[in-house]
């Protein structure tokens, strides 16, 4: 086998997936046919089936974080439409599919149509939070685009009835359904727009058919709803139905009776916020003037006349009281301050060695130790005695007990 | 004042006026000032809720 080019299995089938991988047209597919052996492991929480017609059969992988948002169970024999990349695990060589989204056949290509869409407008950002308008709190013209004639309008003329009848509602009629519905939509849209100018714009209609519902899943109202100046709320049928519209406009409402809460401020609360709030500056009107006729009525009261007297009387007692008492305080603060002063120099005077040899004071030492008395000292000692300025050397001759007798 | 208030300004300034009269700077003469606009505007708002009926127009396209 010299010189052949030899490959391990790994390397083959990392090959072959790097292949596959790399063709764009195998990414993002959408796969027609019937589900066999499916399982959904029960502690992954990923999908294993395979798909086959009558001609081939490949096996398929959900993974949880997508399987978790279908909202059917997929079983055995169901004609299904898969989104998914092609790959090959490699552990087996095996090409299989990953599947992003299941939908059953039935619904057909409009439902297919209707997800290419969705991402072709999600891709290009028209969903994007970012662009989403806010709502006016209190609007005073509400435009609405829906069949004059449906249950949509009446719901949405008894919500604001009931919740905000300071509105005005301006409807434009189209047709909701129909191959003609898209670009009445679209016109009725634009005349709102640039031409009636409401602070909010309901479209939508009452519950049908998925295929009564398709006008709002025309790609050119997306566009025109997207490009709108004023805050649109969608509301297209049930709660449980999705158009495209729902995702482009500002707001989606689950019904019209929805869009119509959401668009409107509740007009008791609103009364109630107005009654509170005069309530309030009242108040704080009255304290005000309490506390300045208050400070008024301490000049000139008309009641007591002699009021300013005794109000300037009592203010005068306790100027006084306050003087006197500081005098006081002072007073004492010096006297103590004075007191603290003297003692300090006196402490100072004591501990000045030369006061040890003030004129009319000597220090006397016998054997280098001072002498206090009299009784230590004999007749015979030698003493040493310190003048300020000098020093006798003395021999005592003679002594007398008691005290000085000057 | 404007007769045609929108709600949404009237309610802007209602807030100032919230404002202004509880810092406590503001003289007497102010605040009797805003406390009058205040009032005027609060009862201007609730007269206009009082009042208000829905209104619906229908403008049919082209």
């Amino acid at each position: 086998m010299a010189g052949f080019n030899i490959l391990t299995v790994t390397q083959i089938t990392a090959y072959l997936k790097s292949y596959i991988d790399e063709n764009k047209k195998l990414s993002g597919i959408y796969i027609k046919g019937e589900i066999t052996d499916f399982k959904a492991n029960f502690y992954s929480g990923h999908y294993y089936f395979s798909l086959k017609d009558s001609g081939a059969e490949i096996n398929c992988v959900m993974f949880r974080s997508y399987a978790e948002r279908i909202r059917f169970m997929p079983e055995n024999g169901m004609s299904v439409i898969v989104r998914c990349d092609l790959s090959v695990y490699q552990k087996a060589c095996s090409c299989q599919l990953y599947v992003y989204d299941i939908q059953p056949e039935g619904l057909g290509a409009k439902h297919l149509a209707f997800e290419q869409l969705k991402a072709k407008l999600e891709a290009e950002g028209l969903f994007d939070e970012k662009y989403k308008k806010t709502l006016p709190q209190y609007p005073e013209k509400i435009g609405v685009i829906t069949s004059g004639s449906g249950a949509a309008i009446q719901d949405i003329i008894n919500v604001l009835t009931r919740r905000w009848p300071v509105a005005k509602i301006v409807l434009t009629p189209v047709s909701v359904q129909g191959e003609d519905s898209p670009k009445q939509l679209i016109s009725a849209l634009r005349k709102q727009d640039s031409v009636i100018k409401p602070d909010v714009i309901i479209i939508g209609r009452g519950g049908g058919s998925s295929e009564d519902l398709s006008a709002f899943n025309d790609e050119t109202l997306a566009r025109e709803i997207f490009a709108c100046k004023t805050p649109v709320i969608s509301a297209v049928g049930h709660e449980t139905d999705f158009s495209i519209c729902d995702f482009v406009s500002d707001l989606r409402a689950p019904t019209p009776s929805a869009a119509a809460e959401i668009s409107s401020p509740d007009i008791n609360a609103l009364r109630q916020s107005f009654d509170d709030n005069i309530g309030w500056m009242r108040d704080y009107i009255e304290r005000k003037c309490d506390k300045y006729a208050d400070l008024l009525s301490k000049f000139t009261s008309v009641k007591s006349k002699n009021f300013t007297d005794n109000f300037l009387l009592k203010y005068q007692n306790q100027l006084d009281f306050i003087s006197e008492k500081r005098e006081f305080l002072f007073k004492n603060l010096l006297l103590s301050k004075e007191s603290k002063f003297s003692l300090a120099l006196a402490k100072l005077d004591y501990n000045n060695p030369a006061k040890i040899f003030s004129k009319s004071v000597c220090r006397i030492e016998k054997d280098k130790k001072e002498v206090v008395s009299a009784k230590k000292v004999f007749p015979g000692d030698s003493i040493k005695i310190y003048f300020s300025d000098g020093v006798l050397k003395a021999t005592v001759t003679e002594k007398e007990e008691g005290g000085p007798s000057f | 004042m404007k007769k045609e208030i929108k709600f949404e300004e009237a309610l802007e300034r209602l807030a100032e006026i919230n404002e202004k009269l509880e810092s406590e700077e503001i003289s007497l003469d102010d605040s009797i000032k805003l406390f009058k606009e205040g009032l005027e505007l609060s009862k201007l708002c609730q007269k206009k809720l009082d009042e208000a009926k829905l209104e619906i127009e229908k403008i049919v396209i082209d």
